[in-house]
């Protein structure tokens, strides 16, 4: 019985690979980093669990004691109702081995919850709302998503006092044991990079990856308001009517390369930068956010991305670079690349991180979940190096709450 | 006794839209044992406060008074006690309330729910009541309507 048992542990092992953790072979004591399955793509992962199975001798007539630890992004109800189903699930199957199938339950309902809980911390809207939702982004470490506008103004206004403090002006609440160095003055994005910044929901410091992600946000924002402006600002005069004759010859010319086919087009969805979601225009209840084609025009910047956007920085955007596709492509890709993944299994995707080339990775597709439900061998593409776990939760929003009241002294005599 | 008047700047179009927010919330959901009294100004809040049983301040009522910046919830309100502060071993005899979250550890993904939670819990746990030992000093340097955003603050008791 215990060789058996051992087996077991040995196949949730092969299948979780890094992802797990076997703290006892017999009786069965694992860890398992469970996520939705979104192809190995980490932008549009909303949340995770560590799922704790701890059996005892008695293993599998006894069902094993489940736990989870470490959830980001579930909330209270969510988190309760996880761990409810996983536990029903080994009452139903006490008798047989029902370690993978312990898991892939849980992984089903992670896909089935894959969509960012509540509201923006900042302005108190919902991330989906019926009429056209705004863009917004997810903390790589904490999992905290805001919309991209409510983060990208306290990021500016951090700056902003982080300024006024190292020039010896005004004090800066937020920046905590802020260093008062030789900071520049140009406030340039680039030295952001050292600027200390804490998630506003959770205190977790927003990592390297993150900054990156905001870093990436910001230029381009920039740059696009810059691109906008500077169209507003062409004069009437330059518009003689040889110009505007000039123009409507480059456009049919334009036109007509493009209908066979010969134009390259800019890369519109790069505008989706990593980090940062446009959520579906109709969400469905329970179904992971599509980065439906047409979504691209919701996006702040719209279509108008210059085809130079310097939003290609290779370095940092690897995990969108699969989004690169124009949109008919993608829709087509998508789901070869789905069924591809439930034929391949595991291997083909091990150690692959952050969804790498393989273009249109991302879920969204309808015939996404559920496919592999009842394939043992199936593992959702998301084998990814274990990412560092923090102690953030979903039960963040309190933070602090109740908490450190303390006793002042005030050091500031006049 | 100051009921200082911070220069205040209008709301910002971000801050008026997330005060009104706030507030939708606190009507259907106010946190127990407060109320807040209704009043046409967004800007400056006054929040009624009663201690919760079982604590020192059981069936004492206290006011809180509000005030939201123009870069609400960038930057934290001022929150003050007037009228007659609790006796408190945080809170200064002329309302001012040392509590991190109001100043330093202030998260733009707090409320003016959040804060008052935080206050009753910080009422309810003292085990005695008392004005801290330096309040003397600190109001005499507070004159003048001094806001409590302006001092500098030292936390140090973590068992609050």
């Amino acid at each position: 019985m215990a060789e058996e048992v051992e087996m077991e542990v040995e196949a949730v092992e092969a299948v979780y690979g890094p992802d797990c953790t076997v703290l006892c072979a017999f009786p069965p004591h694992l860890s398992i980093l469970l996520k939705p399955r979104t192809a190995d793509v980490l932008t549009i992962q909303f949340v995770e669990a560590k799922l704790i199975i701890k059996a005892s001798v008695e293993y599998p007539n006894k069902p094993p004691e489940l736990d989870l630890k470490d959830a980001k992004g579930l909330g209270d109800t969510r988190h309760a109702k996880l761990l409810e189903t996983v536990e029903a699930q080994a009452k139903e199957m006490s008798g047989e081995p029902m370690l993978v199938a312990i898991c892939e339950a849980a992984t089903d309902l992670l896909t089935e919850m894959n969509v960012p809980d509540g509201e923006c911390c900042f302005c108190m809207n919902p991330f989906l709302m019926e009429d056209g939702a705004q863009p917004f982004m997810k903390l790589m470490s904490c999992f905290h998503c805001f919309h991209s506008d409510c983060f990208g103004n306290w990021w500016r206004w951090l700056q902003q006092q982080h300024k006024g403090s190292s020039s010896g002006g005004v004090s800066a609440p937020m920046l905590d044991g802020s260093d008062n160095d030789e900071r520049s003055e140009k406030g340039t994005v680039a030295e952001v990079e050292d600027f200390p910044v804490n998630c506003p929901v959770c205190r977790m410091v927003v990592n390297a990856e993150d900054v990156a992600h905001v870093l990436e946000f910001l230029i381009a924002e920039r740059s696009v308001d810059r691109q906008r402006e500077e169209d507003a600002k062409v004069p009437d005069s330059v518009l003689t009517s040889e110009e505007l004759e000039r123009r409507a010859r480059f456009t049919a010319e334009f036109e007509a390369q493009q209908s066979r086919g010969a134009i390259i087009e800019p890369k519109k969805l790069e505008v989706i930068l990593p980090g940062m979601i446009v959520p579906p225009r109709t969400p469905v209840e329970g179904q992971p956010p599509t980065l439906a084609p047409g979504s691209a025009a919701e996006s702040p910047s719209g279509d108008q991305i210059p085809p130079t956007s310097p939003v290609e920085s290779p370095g940092t955007s690897s995990s969108v670079s699969g989004i690169s596709s124009s949109g008919t492509e993608r829709g087509s890709l998508k789901a070869n690349t789905h069924e591809e993944n439930a034929r391949a299994g595991r291997g083909v995707f091990r150690g692959r991180r952050g969804g790498g080339n393989r273009g249109a990775s991302h879920t969204g597709s309808r015939n996404h979940h559920g496919r592999a439900r009842g394939t043992k061998d199936y593992k959702q593409a998301t084998n990814g190096p274990p990412r560092q776990s923090y102690s953030s939760s979903h039960q963040s929003l309190g933070i602090r709450k109740g908490g450190n009241a303390r006793r002042g002294v005030e050091v500031d005599d006049m | 006794m100051s009921t200082s008047t911070p220069p205040q700047k209008t709301l910002s179009r971000i801050a008026a839209n997330r005060l009104q927010k706030e507030l939708s919330e606190w009507q259907i959901n106010p946190p127990a044992g407060f109320k807040h009294r209704v009043t046409d100004n967004l800007q400056r809040w006054i929040i009624e406060v009663n201690g919760a049983p079982g604590t020192l301040y059981s069936c004492e009522q206290y006011q809180l008074q509000v005030d939201f910046p123009e870069n609400y919830p960038m930057e934290a309100p001022q929150v003050i006690f007037i009228q007659q502060p609790p006796c408190h071993p945080h809170i200064y005899s002329n309302g001012h309330i040392c509590l991190d979250i109001l100043y330093d550890s202030w998260s733009p993904a707090m409320t003016v729910s959040s804060i008052c939670i935080s206050i009753l819990s910080m009422l309810s746990s003292a085990t005695q009541k008392a004005r801290p030992p330096d309040n003397d000093r600190y109001v005499r340097n507070c004159r003048n309507g001094r806001s409590p955003k302006e001092t500098r603050w030292w936390f140090h008791d973590d068992k609050v």
